[in-house]
């Protein structure tokens, strides 16, 4: 097993373009880490110069304390498993498993021993003579994860493995992907711009964003505490109310846009010059309340009515400012309502609006 | 197309079976001819198959035809095979390296190599022959099986089909060959050879009738009997001087040239249509 460090790593692309500027980790043993981001955050670009097969602009790639920024990726003793799966459309399950260790010139009764073990683990024992085009999506994607497990790598790198399969297979295969991580103990990079997925799986997120880290942390630190606006934008679903609003001198209030007064008090040791902050709710957190304990009421437009859960779109009272709440259960409300909401102290988020900082 | 509709399939039908008779009857002819004596077929085109078969093949094909210098026609095919496939072999394996380099290196001037090789495409063997004659024979190569094959190896056309089929397959399988530990070679071999097959198979049909079928290239650099071969050898029958012009032994002969073109398409046939077919991989 191993740990892999990656430090102030830099891509840039011929004709200037900066994919990615100075991203900096440390991943444990057996840790297993997502790197998650919206498409074109660099995330898989990062993966790629982890597995060899983008070169590193600058900064240090370490596997295992062995620095391998100009090593092949076969050298580098890590496995991969692509988006598209990537098996040798000529290669039966079996072959397509023991092709990398027979390049590595592992004894032929070992590769068997391995394959078949593999295989087992993987429910893909009755399938080892077959084609990859004769087998269905999930048991495909099985197989490139059989690839990869096969050679007992020191690191696991996948990229977007599930984004091909139908929702429910995705469901499975993520929790397939979480047994088998928590069994084999493998350190493992994860890479996916599905936010469930993130969430579910890492140990710990890595949030990117146009090439630079967000937050780094567990999911629910990421969750509870996210560090920037945007981080408190893409976690969560439906995502984070973040309303543009003006702090009061005098600390125990902030004023939503022209004049309309949330008493809120727990943002003493705030500082910030201009006073103009945005607001974070999670539309979980805001719950639907008597109208005398309501801290502001809510105009419905929208009812999407889930069974587990009633999402509540609307606008905040005389402002036109939009508000989404998610109230749990099925909730007597209805479409041109005056909902009275409240929320408490400590599930509110305050970021600079300048430069996306949590400030509380 | 899935349609139901009787009078259109009456109709197609008929449509190719004219075709087909068109196509069909001066091969017809010329079996005919093939197996009648010299005489039955000097005033008439016999319509009905004759009784000479036997002596009239195996007179071409052991003897050979006085007129065309008594070659025996087993050689000239043989000759015909041996330039054929050394063209189709050559062909196929340079170019398929070529392809190779071009798309999966990075070295400088690739781009210009790619144009380089994509021009010669304008330029038939026709219109670089006079050079290429020269080449060729300060080489020391006329009247040989090398002076035969090598100039007519080189192909824009073939390179061109190889590159866009390995612009087809997905990046991500030449990743996995070398996260795999699979180096250039192995690469080549394991993954990028065993997927080229259809496309191979249907190179080959093609270029083996290309290559069977060389006039102009033969004619000029062999001059020695023994090499002839049987297209250069059917066209010398025709020219007969003071003599009466063996139509039966010429259509024996074309007939032969025939049969081995045609047994290669038919044996590759399902893989010749997979490979221009086929788009998934």
């Amino acid at each position: 097993m191993a740990t892999v460090t990656i430090k102030d790593a830099v891509k840039t692309y011929p004709g200037n373009v900066q994919a990615l500027h100075g991203i900096s980790i440390e991943i444990e043993d057996g840790e297993l880490i997502v790197m998650v981001g919206p498409s074109g955050c660099g995330k898989s670009t990062m993966l790629r110069m982890v597995a060899g097969l983008e070169t590193v602009t600058s900064g240090d790639i370490h596997i295992n304390g062995e620095w391998v920024n100009k090593k092949e990726p076969a050298d580098r003793d890590i496995a991969m498993v692509f988006q598209n799966y990537a098996l040798y459309p000529h290669m039966s399950v079996y072959q397509n498993m023991a092709y990398g260790l027979k390049n590595r010139k592992i004894p032929k009764d070992e590769i068997e021993q391995r394959v078949q073990d593999t295989a087992k683990i993987l429910e893909l024992e009755e399938f080892l003579k077959r084609k990859p085009k004769e087998l269905s999506g999930g048991q495909r994607q099985r197989v490139a994860m059989g690839r990869a497990i096969v050679r007992e790598p020191k690191v696991f790198l996948f990229d977007e493995p599930l984004s091909n399969l139908d929702a429910k297979l995705r469901v499975q295969m993520r929790l397939e992907i979480k047994r088998l991580q928590d069994r084999l103990g493998v350190t493992t990079i994860y890479v996916t711009h599905d936010q469930v997925e993130a969430m579910t799986l890492g140990h710990r997120l890595l949030l990117m964003n146009e090439g630079r880290v967000e937050q780094i942390g567990t999911p629910l630190e990421v969750y509870e505490k996210p560090q920037t606006l945007f981080v408190a934008g893409f976690i969560g679903s439906p995502s984070m109310n973040l309303i543009p609003v003006r702090l009061d001198p005098s600390g125990n209030q902030v004023i939503l846009g022209e004049s309309l007064p949330l008493p809120l008090n727990n943002f003493e040791n705030i500082v910030n010059g201009d006073s103009s902050v945005t607001l974070g709710m999670r539309p979980e957190h805001l719950e639907a309340c008597e109208t005398e304990n309501a801290l502001m009421f809510l105009q419905v437009e929208l009812l999407e009515k889930l069974g587990a859960d009633t999402v509540v779109y609307g606008s905040l009272d005389q402002t036109d400012t939009a508000l989404t709440v998610r109230l749990s259960g099925i909730h007597p409300v209805d479409t041109g309502d005056r909902l009275p909401v409240t929320i408490t102290p400590e599930h509110l988020h305050i970021f600079d609006s300048d430069t996306g900082n949590r400030l509380n | 197309m899935v349609e139901n509709r009787p009078l259109l399939t009456l109709f197609t039908h008929l449509f190719l079976m004219v075709g087909i008779v068109i196509v069909v009857f001066p091969i017809y002819i010329a079996l005919v001819a093939s197996t009648h004596e010299v005489q039955d077929i000097l005033t008439t085109v016999q319509g009905w198959f004759g009784s000479a078969m036997f002596e009239n093949y195996s007179t071409i094909l052991i003897s050979g035809k006085e007129s065309a210098r008594g070659i025996p026609v087993w050689m000239m095919m043989l000759n015909s095979l041996i330039m054929a496939l050394g063209i189709v072999i050559g062909k196929i394996s340079i170019s398929i390296i070529s392809a190779y380099a071009i798309v999966y290196f990075r070295f400088p001037f690739r781009m210009f190599f790619f144009w380089l090789i994509f021009v010669t495409l304008m330029l038939p063997v026709e219109v670089r022959i006079l050079p290429t004659y020269e080449v060729v024979a300060n080489l020391g190569l006329l009247n040989s099986y090398a002076g035969l094959i090598l100039p007519l190896i080189a192909s824009a056309t073939a390179t061109f089909l190889f590159r866009q089929f390995f612009l087809t397959i997905p990046d991500e399988l030449a990743e996995a060959a070398r996260v795999d530990g699979a180096g250039p070679f192995r690469f080549f071999f394991d993954i990028l050879l065993p997927l080229s097959r259809t496309n191979i198979a249907a190179l080959f049909v093609i270029l083996f009738i290309y290559g069977w079928n060389q006039y102009l290239w033969p004619l000029l650099v062999t001059t020695d009997e023994s090499m002839t071969t049987i297209v250069v050898g059917m066209q010398q029958m025709l020219y007969v001087q003071d003599n009466i012009p063996e139509w039966h032994l010429t259509m024996a002969t074309a007939i032969l040239a025939m049969i081995l073109p045609l047994t290669v398409v038919i044996l590759m046939q399902r893989q010749f249509v997979k490979g221009l077919v086929e788009t998934e991989k």
